[in-house]
């Protein structure tokens, strides 16, 4: 029986600046029978009356500003969204072995995913049934069982309680050690992608994802192989409210002539301001998913992409999703509610055609303005290594903590988090106003509502839109 | 920046060297043993410790660039095939150099793409650095571990400060350094490759937007 994390155990808490602020932010828990918090540190918490000035503003095509800086919401979106919902954990190839483990972060919980040693994929909360302890304090490893340093109750990794010390002597019969497993949350997967799902009564996740899958695949099955994870997910906290990256990739065509000016004057994107617009903003009703297409026009068909690459994409890829990949520039795209996708071609010289790359991105809230960063590269398993690693380099030059689109981002969305928290920028409202006359347009082939332009606010009236119903189902 | 800022920055060329040569001390080619060994410590010659002085100078010249946001002397720094990497480090069980992701990294530089990241902070839209943050590059414990055929392997130690704007917190950031420098660079050495290993697995925000 091994236990490569128990024996490290004794060393003192891995400080984490998720698990500490995760701690901190269970101080607001938010409880609709107790009223106003009592240790009347905190103003009464106003829910109804909060949440029917945003429906009242949404119905119009407004969103007021402290949604994306308010305790009270970040308290509510734990437990009605993201404690509802089904939420990113990990890629599969994160822990292709038996045994196999990533510890992550799920509505304010910490948990374990790993393989089995029978391949099957679990999501434990990472903690010992017996008096509370971490089970797991490092990022990542392989452990057949995980074993507590505190009085050494150890589980396998199928999260059985195994063995528990003095069991006889101690407890005679009074303990029953299959009634003592790990907490364990419902998972599934979808093209390497694994959810889960902390209400076991929710919905599955194939009618979770939808029509979306459609969209999916072009990012998840650009060969027969699909994809896997470059390497770990670069990770770093900043103080953001996660709905601005969120809500960004559901396709903010609109920012980036202007948020990443320097892309445009340099020649490092295949887009001019003056045909930016160009594009195809869809969302699949009911769901909150969206995916922004950016087009240029006069840009070749998979412009950028290697003969071999398009040959792959076409052996998996259907004829319907083949017409939407071939004319797009760039991607991206949020699965509701906080995993985000994106495609787009980045040259290292200006003026190259480019390389394409896929990050897939995590914005997982800590509280009203602070989020953790998870962000990972995509690479099709079939690709040459030369391929994989030029889209790596490529990806690190544009996302991660040094990434020079990432840097606009995360500049932005601190300054604008900042401001939501302020008094008088909490009475103020937003306009998402864009397209709200637009009519789906009728050519657009996919599935779901696909409106032009591209520069649109359609998709994240429909993304807040469904956020709003979670929020205000009690 | 101008050729004159570049000039007055630039530290003593080495034609004092005890043998005369300008780029090179006269000691032998050698390998040394490991990373950890030192030039300092024990029986060293004066070529060892001239050495020693002119790499120093070389670094505390490019901190003066870096904090002076004279990027463009700063990159003349770099061999055109220089390579500059951060890797990426996450908590495992072992510690130590398996923390080091063997993919994974932050920054993954050429000369190439540290000139595109320089060009950006020029354009007037790099809004991360606007307005810019306040560095202040700090070095200890420099170790010269390889002198061989016309390169020279360093390990350090940095600290970083940073500040920005009116924010009264500052982030520090601790790295070893570990550089393959050039002894025919324009002053005096020339960085060939630079890896910087970030003493920290989870980061603080927003974003790396400084050369370390």
């Amino acid at each position: 029986m091994t236990s490569r994390v128990g024996e490290q155990a004794a060393q003192g808490c891995a400080s984490d600046d998720v698990s500490r602020a995760d701690r901190d932010g269970g101080a607001l828990r938010y409880s609709p029978d107790r009223g106003p918090n009592a240790d009347g540190l905190t103003p009464p918490v106003e829910t109804d009356a909060l949440l029917r000035r945003i429906r009242q503003e949404l119905d119009t095509g407004h969103l007021p500003a402290e949604v994306f800086n308010s305790d009270e919401i970040h308290v509510l979106e734990r437990e009605r969204v993201f404690s509802r919902t089904w939420c990113f954990l990990a890629h599969e190839s994160e822990i292709p072995e038996p045994g196999d483990f990533v510890r992550r972060s799920v509505a304010g919980n910490t948990v374990i995913v790993t393989r089995d040693g029978s391949g099957r994929v679990h999501c434990f909360l990472n903690m010992c049934r017996h008096r509370g302890m971490q089970l797991c304090k490092v990022d990542a490893g392989n452990a057949s069982h995980h074993r507590c340093s505190y009085h050494g109750w150890t589980f396998a990794n199928d999260g059985r309680l195994v063995a528990v010390p003095y069991q006889q002597v101690a407890y005679g019969n009074n303990l029953r050690r299959e009634e003592w497993g790990l907490v364990e949350v419902r998972t599934d997967a979808y093209e390497g992608l694994v959810f889960c799902c902390l209400d076991a009564d929710g919905a599955s996740l194939s009618d979770f994802l939808g029509d979306f899958r459609f969209y999916l695949d072009l990012y998840l099955k650009p060969g027969p192989a699909g994809t896997e994870v470059y390497a770990p997910p670069n990770r770093w906290v900043a103080d953001i409210n996660w709905k601005f990256g969120a809500e960004n990739f559901g396709g903010d065509g609109y920012h980036t002539p202007v948020a990443h000016q320097f892309g445009f004057r340099l020649g490092y994107y295949p887009s001019a301001a003056k045909t930016h617009a160009d594009g195809v903003s869809v969302h699949v009703p009911g769901r909150g998913h969206a995916i922004g297409l950016g087009r240029t026009p006069g840009l070749r068909t998979f412009a950028g992409f290697e003969p071999d690459a398009v040959a792959r994409m076409r052996e998996v890829l259907t004829e319907k999703q083949l017409a939407v990949l071939e004319w797009i520039r760039s991607a991206p795209a949020t699965v509701f509610p906080n995993l985000s996708f994106l495609m787009q071609p980045l040259s290292e010289v200006p003026g190259d055609p480019g390389t394409w790359f896929t990050t897939m991105r995590l914005w997982h809230p800590i509280s009203a303005n602070r989020m953790q960063m998870l962000s990972w590269c995509l690479v099709p398993v079939d690709a040459p290594s030369e391929v994989k690693d030029a889209a790596y380099r490529a990806y690190t030059l544009a996302f991660g903590q040094a990434g020079t689109f990432e840097q606009d981002d995360f500049e932005n969305w601190t300054c604008a988090t900042h401001m939501a928290g302020e008094p008088m920028a909490q009475a103020c409202t937003f306009p998402y106003t864009m397209g709200m006359d637009a009519e789906p347009d009728p050519s657009f082939s996919g599935p779901g509502v696909g409106v032009r332009p591209y520069v649109n606010d359609t998709s994240f009236r429909a993304m807040w839109g469904h956020w709003l119903e979670m929020m205000e189902r009690a | 920046m101008t050729a004159a800022d570049a000039t007055a920055e630039r530290p003593p060329k080495g034609d004092g060297t005890p043998n005369g040569n300008a780029d090179m001390p006269a000691a032998p080619a050698r390998k040394r043993p490991g990373r950890d060994a030192l030039v300092a410590p024990g029986p060293a010659d004066l070529a060892d410790l001239w050495l020693f002085h002119r790499v120093t100078a070389f670094y505390e010249h490019e901190f003066g660039l870096l904090d002076g946001r004279h990027f463009e002397s700063w990159l003349a720094l770099f061999t055109e095939d220089a390579t500059y990497e951060i890797p990426m480090r996450t908590t495992t069980e072992e510690g130590g150099a398996s923390e080091i992701s063997e993919q994974g990294r932050i920054v993954w530089d050429t000369r190439a793409t540290l000139e595109v990241r320089v060009a950006r902070l020029r354009s007037g839209s790099a809004w991360a650095e606007q307005p810019p943050t306040r560095t202040r590059h700090h070095l200890t414990g420099l170790r010269i571990t390889s002198v061989s055929g016309g390169e020279v392997e360093t390990v350090a130690n940095i600290l970083i400060y940073w500040n920005r704007g009116d924010d009264a917190g500052h982030v520090l950031l601790s790295a070893e350094r570990r550089d393959r420098l050039v002894t025919d660079g324009a002053e005096g050495f020339a960085i060939r490759s630079r890896v910087v290993v970030l003493d920290q697995a989870n980061l603080p925000g927003p974003s790396l937007s400084v050369f370390l």
